[in-house]
């Protein structure tokens, strides 16, 4: 075994790599305030952590220097009662001759008598002077003002001022909105929020250094002073509407007296829609003994469980109406802010007969807390005609299809016609063209059926369809037809002989089809008249196509005809009395101004003014703030604007700011009268002398 | 060139003189003819013949030149405003300097984009090739009123250049939308908005891209004024909603309005009795009457009336019933000669929204035959809607329109004040304008302007808060202009005594397209001109070198003093006592 120093070299070791990192790591932190200062914090590491590998490279390699070789040379030169024989110290002595043997102990006694010490002496005036150099550049970088400065010369007295006056370190706004909203509780940062009406807000905040008191101030003058435990300083407030408010600490305001919003998000009461049936008067068909009306209701938090359908059940005509009410409890399908409704309401349970109306409508709350909010839908009516109402119950709309009895006439003359063609060889020629004839009559009676809703003057009385014209008294003596007989949907209800110009029945599409049709049935009546029904059968068909184009392109509407009125007789007039009828004045008022102090305001802000009452003005404005309600779209901000100019009178966007949000709430004059300017006084010669030419 | 020829022609003349004088040995007479052409020479030494100066051409760099317009011969000149100047070409801080350093420069070629207002008048009488940069996109010209009457139509024209399938849209200063419209095919649009009340105020215009992407956005400003109110006497012969509303709509605008309405057997409604004489007339401005009432008027009242309108009165007739024959004799005597009656038409005015339209309304069809007459109104397919023409000093209209109360039924009574005040404004007695400053539109920040019809001591305040003086231009005589060179974007204030009117100047960059094409336009203007003028024109004419007559003068005087010393001294003895 060696009898080398090993405690020495050991220490010589530690102190050289020691110096080593009391040399590099001040300038490391220096070098990772620099990184930190330009970069952020993932920089800074970046850097500390491929500058410490250098280090320890650096280390390793100085500790590796330090070798065997280093130790033996050190120790003979610094020891001269080594005798330059330090090797002996490091071979066993089991190699060595007796007298290296005896020379190694003495070496051995006289390093044990005086320990050597190998260390590097303290380089303490480089260590120094590289410390406080690395320690200013540090102060340096750290201290540098942020920009934008907020003084020239940043120096400790203004760094320490700054340090004094208490700044925000945390805020924590804790939303808990009403519970029947269902919503969760939620925290945020930010010192502005939106939140159902009624949640409860509460402030966590924390200051340094710490203040005596903070409050917050709302825009109104309401001041809630902040509670503070430890460093934490805390208030609540529910909120029930929408405000504006500023953190004031130890007197001051927080963040250039900036100000944040709270908005409080009004609960909607519910929307409730009818889904069946699809229109609101329902007329019973025929064998019906139920009816099942739906619903859909929708609420921004949530329904109720259950809601109210009311069945009112109108009995009786004329004078003598009955109404007697049920009211059912409803449960519907659906989670909790969408819900379907529907009922099967047993009509003869419920009593209702022939003439009966029942109104169905369905009443939905909301959970709001604490009145909730309820909506009732549009009425669904089920009625049950009585016997003679069906006639009142086809006006309604006045719409009708058409003409669908007609058309089967025109194929039966075709068929006849065919048919007839068939038999020409077995018949007498006599007895055919009389036949043909015959169709040919019919074909008529059916042109000038047609020709009625063209408004064509009839000729002569066609046999069998009771459309005499002299008077139309037999109209109103006419049978009731029944739900769905449509044949005599014109006699009925229909004027249509007046000039083809003005039938007023069919839009003119449908005439020009139906003129077609005409031509074609006039044709093909000709033929048949004359005995050629071949001849007749293009005819025929064609103007069966023309009316088929009609009944699917058609719908008939009856226009209301207004009535005539006889002409004025002149000398009538004024002939009456006309007791207390005298001259009387003008009772005509201009519409008051309206706004009037937006207006004020918004004229006083303009860029030409220098108006000095701006500050009573815009409290007027304040005040009609109040009152407008829900005229103004968005009142905060305008709030916000006013308090904004007010704090910095000077400040010409604030003034533009507010003079915006002014805009939509002034008052849409009703047009002035621009005047023209006179013309000069060539013009005026020139008009003058024109004047004379105007003369006749 | 020409020159050249008469000097070469000069000299061969007197060469070939003196060469022939040699030859047949009169010497004496060479003797004279030597100092004749010395005179010659040396007037020409001293003044050298006028010549076309070797045309010059000065090629000049403007913003956004392109090198494939510039040719690469004769000197460049880079104005200010270039950008990227070439390394090898002359800076020059305007035209004029450059012209002036360059006085040889008859010819200019400008390329990229037009002369500023600075550069214009430095062209001169020289001639001015103009290579344009290409043209920009956006807003190349726009037409709004500066000055509205309260609750007056706002109404926007312009162009718009380069962009396919843009919108633009008018907001007002709450940046809400107030009109917009799609940009027709050939690049115009057109839009509406109705003014509030008085003040002065920027509505905003945006160009949206296709993608619905704002292009570009530029401050529109406005003033909003109280008009005086106009003196509106209304005589009718009878009462209808028709007249009710328009009554309502004259009270609400501030009207002075009168009204007597005729219910029939001497029942009068309205205001107190007035009597219808010239003095009277004289205290109205606008006089409406109805059918039936101008049927009723006497004689001497439709004589009395006729004197006012020469004089400076406006009569709107609305003609609400089918006309008798004596109303039609009247109507005839003031220019307005109708067909027969031909009833009722619709009429669909222009405006509304999809979500309100306009109702449908009726008027006669009456309208004057002829074409000397101007329309009154429009409806939405151009068609007019009355007519109005001068009288003397005053004006007449007619109007068919029977039921605009419909209008106000409908929730357009915006629209109906709208209708009437257009139409009482054209036919209202003039008002003498008290001199006001105009101020010009559009201004640029950095182009100069010049406001006319100011007074003494008139000031404007910058935005920043310096405060300009406006000295009078002598030159401009009565019309009282000063010049003024914004050196701020903003709101400009120009206070005269009590007055203070704000006016806005636009920065550099808003409406670029618009500022560069009234640029190309007037350079444009320039270059045609002096393409249109005669091409030698004095002042580029030039003297040319003096030299070459210097030398022939010395020569001949070299010639003449050999000449004196060996022929004239040889032959003294004989001619000369010693």
């Amino acid at each position: 075994m060696s009898a080398l120093p090993q405690r020495a070299w050991r220490g010589a070791r530690w102190r050289r790599v020691g110096l080593d990192d009391l040399f590099a790591l001040p300038w490391l932190a220096v070098l990772a305030a620099l990184a930190y200062r330009f970069d952020g914090a993932a920089m800074a590491l970046g850097i500390v952590a491929v500058a410490g590998l250098f280090l320890i490279a650096l280390m390793v390699w100085h500790w590796r220097g330090l070798d065997h070789e280093w130790l033996l040379h050190q120790l003979n030169a610094q020891r001269p009662d080594l005798d330059d024989s330090a090797d002996l110290l490091a071979r066993p002595s089991e190699q060595l001759t007796p007298v290296q043997q005896l020379q190694r102990a003495r070496l051995q006694r006289r390093l044990a008598q005086t320990p050597v010490s190998l260390r590097t002496p303290w380089p303490g005036r480089a260590l120094l002077r590289s410390g406080v150099l690395a320690t200013l550049l540090l102060a340096t970088v750290w201290l540098w003002p942020r920009t934008p400065p907020p003084s020239p010369s940043p120096s400790a007295a203004t760094s320490v001022e700054v340090a004094q006056a208490p700044q925000l370190q945390s805020a924590e706004l804790r939303v808990q909105p009403p519970a029947y909203t269902g919503l969760p509780e939620r925290v945020q940062h930010e010192l502005s929020a939106q939140a159902p009406q009624g949640s409860l807000l509460r402030w966590t905040l924390r200051f340094a250094p710490a203040p005596k008191s903070a409050a917050m101030i709302m825009l109104d003058g309401q001041r809630i002073p902040f509670d503070h435990a430890d460093a934490e300083w805390s208030a609540t407030l529910r909120l029930d509407t929408s405000l504006l408010y500023r953190i004031e600490v130890d007197g001051a305001l927080l963040d250039d007296a900036r100000l944040h919003r709270l908005d409080a998000i009004l609960d909607r009461p519910p929307q409730v829609r009818v889904l069946e049936p699809a229109q609101g008067l329902n007329v019973i068909t025929e064998g019906q003994t139920t009816f099942t009306p739906r619903f859909s209701a929708d609420d921004d938090y949530a329904l109720a469980e259950s809601s109210e359908l009311s069945l009112r059940l109108v009995q009786g005509s004329g004078e003598n109406i009955e109404v007697s009410e049920r009211r059912l409890r409803l449960r519907g399908d659906g989670d909790t802010k969408a819900r379907r409704f529907s009922h099967r309401i047993d009509l003869a349970a419920l009593g209702m007969g022939e003439g009966d109306d029942l109104i169905v409508q369905l009443k939905v709350s909301d959970t709001r807390e604490p009145q909730p909010q309820s909506s009732t839908s549009a009425s669904v009516i089920l009625r049950w005609p009585a016997a003679s109402a069906s006639n009142d119950l086809e006006l309604e709309g006045a719409v009708q299809r058409a003409l669908p009895a007609y058309f089967r006439s025109q194929r039966q003359i075709i068929i006849d016609a065919e048919a007839l063609q068939q038999q020409k060889p077995r018949i007498a020629a006599e007895r055919f063209l009389q036949r043909s004839d015959g169709i040919g009559v019919d074909q008529r009676v059916l042109r000038l059926r047609y020709g009625q809703f063209l408004g064509e003057e009839a000729e002569g009385a066609p046999a069998g369809t009771g459309g005499e014209h002299e008077g139309h008294a037999d109209h109103d003596e006419a049978e009731p037809t029944g739900f769905g007989q449509i044949d005599n949907v014109l006699e009925n209800f229909g004027h249509t002989h007046d000039e083809a110009e003005a039938a007023t029945l069919l839009d003119p599409q449908t005439r020009a089809l139906l003129k077609k049709a005409l031509d074609q049935m006039w044709q093909s009546e000709l033929q048949l008249r004359q005995g050629r029904p071949d001849a007749a059968l293009p005819f025929a068909y064609r103007a069966l196509g023309f009316i088929k184009q009609v009944q699917q392109a058609e719908r008939i509407y009856l226009a209301r005809v207004g009535s005539q009125l006889p002409p004025i007789d002149a000398s009538r007039r004024l002939s009456g009395k006309r007791d207390g009828i005298a001259a009387r004045a003008d009772a005509l008022q201009a519409a008051p101004e309206a706004d009037a102090n937006f207006t004020a305001l918004w004229q006083a802000l303009a860029p030409a003014t220098d108006a000095h009452n701006i500050d009573a003005l815009s409290e007027a404005a304040l005040a009609d703030l109040g009152q407008a309600g829900d005229a103004v779209p968005d009142p905060l901000a305008l709030q916000a604007a006013i308090d904004e100019l007010r704090r910095q009178p000077d400040c010409a966007p604030c003034r533009a700011r507010l003079r915006a949000q002014l805009w939509p709430l002034l008052p849409q004059p009703a047009a002035q009268v621009p005047r023209r300017a006179l013309p000069d006084a060539e013009g005026m010669r020139y008009l003058d002398a024109l004047a004379p030419e105007a003369l006749p | 060139m020409n020159m050249h020829w008469i000097e070469i022609a000069v000299l061969l003349c007197l060469g070939l003189a003196v060469l022939g004088a040699v030859v047949r040995g009169r010497r004496r007479g060479l003797f004279v003819l030597l100092q004749v052409a010395m005179a010659v020479t040396m007037y020409f030494c001293l003044f050298p013949p006028l010549r076309d100066g070797a045309s010059h051409t000065l090629t000049i760099l403007n913003q956004d030149w392109a090198l494939a317009h510039a040719p690469d011969v004769g000197p460049i000149v880079v104005l200010p405003e270039a950008t990227r100047p070439p390394e090898h070409a002359e800076r020059a801080p305007d035209l004029a300097t450059a012209l002036r350093r360059h006085p040889e420069a008859t010819r200019l070629h400008l390329v990229g984009r037009g002369l500023s207002a600075r550069d214009l008048p430095a062209v001169g009488d020289r001639s001015l090739e103009f290579s344009p940069a290409p043209a920009m996109s956006g807003v190349v010209w726009l037409r709004h009123p500066q000055t509205r009457a309260r609750g007056g139509d706002f109404q926007v024209q312009g162009q718009v250049q380069g962009l396919a399938k843009a919108r633009v849209e008018l907001r007002d200063p709450a940046d809400a939308l107030l009109a917009q419209g799609d940009v027709g095919s050939d690049g115009r649009f057109d839009l509406h908005a109705r003014m509030r009340v008085a003040g002065t105020l920027a509505l905003s215009l945006r160009l949206l891209d296709e993608g619905g992407q704002v292009f570009k956005q530029m401050p529109l400003p406005v003033r909003v004024i109280d008009a005086k109110p106009a003196r509106v006497w209304i005589l009718s012969g009878a009462t209808n909603p028709e007249l009710k509303y328009l009554r309502r709509w004259a009270r609400d605008a501030g009207l002075d309005l009168h009204t007597r309405t005729q219910a029939g057997a001497g029942v009068v409604l309205g205001d107190g009795a007035r009597a219808l004489d010239v003095a009277q007339l004289h205290e109205v401005d606008a006089l409406l009457l109805d059918a039936r009432q101008v049927d009723r008027l006497s004689d001497s009242q439709i004589e009395v009336i006729d004197r006012a309108v020469r004089d400076g009165l406006g009569v709107l007739l609305r003609l609400d019933e089918p006309l008798s024959a004596r109303t039609r004799q009247r109507l005839s005597d003031w220019g307005f000669r109708f067909g027969p009656d031909q009833g009722t038409a619709l009429v669909q005015l222009d405006g509304g929204t999809k979500q309100a339209p306009l109702p449908v309304l009726h008027r006669r069809i009456l309208m004057p035959l002829g074409k000397d007459w101007a329309p009154l109104w429009r409806d939405a397919h151009g068609t007019a809607l009355g007519a109005w023409r001068a009288r003397g000093r005053g004006r007449i209209a007619i109007t068919g329109l029977d039921d605009s109360f419909q209008l106000v039924l409908a929730g357009h009574s915006a629209q109906h004040g709208a209708l009437w005040s257009q139409a009482i404004a054209v036919i209202a007695r003039g008002i003498t304008q008290t001199r006001t400053p105009t101020i010009p539109w559009p201004l640029w920040q950095g182009e100069r302007a010049s406001v006319c019809g100011l007074g003494e001591a008139a000031t404007i305040v910058a935005p920043e808060g310096q405060t300009l003086a406006l000295p009078l231009d002598p030159a401009t005589g009565a019309r009282r202009c000063a010049a003024f060179w914004p050196e701020h974007a903003g709101w400009h204030v120009l206070e005269q005594g009590q007055e203070r009117i704000p006016f806005l100047v636009w920065s550099a960059d808003t409406a670029a397209a618009w500022h560069h094409q009234i640029k190309v336009d007037a350079t444009a203007d320039i270059a045609t001109a002096s393409s249109h003028r005669p091409h030698a024109n004095p002042a580029a004419r030039e003297r040319g070198p003096a030299w070459p007559w210097f030398l022939a003068w010395l020569l001949l005087a070299g010639l003449s003093w050999r000449m004196e010393k060996t022929v004239l001294v040889a032959k003294s003895p004989q001619g000369l006592p010693n």
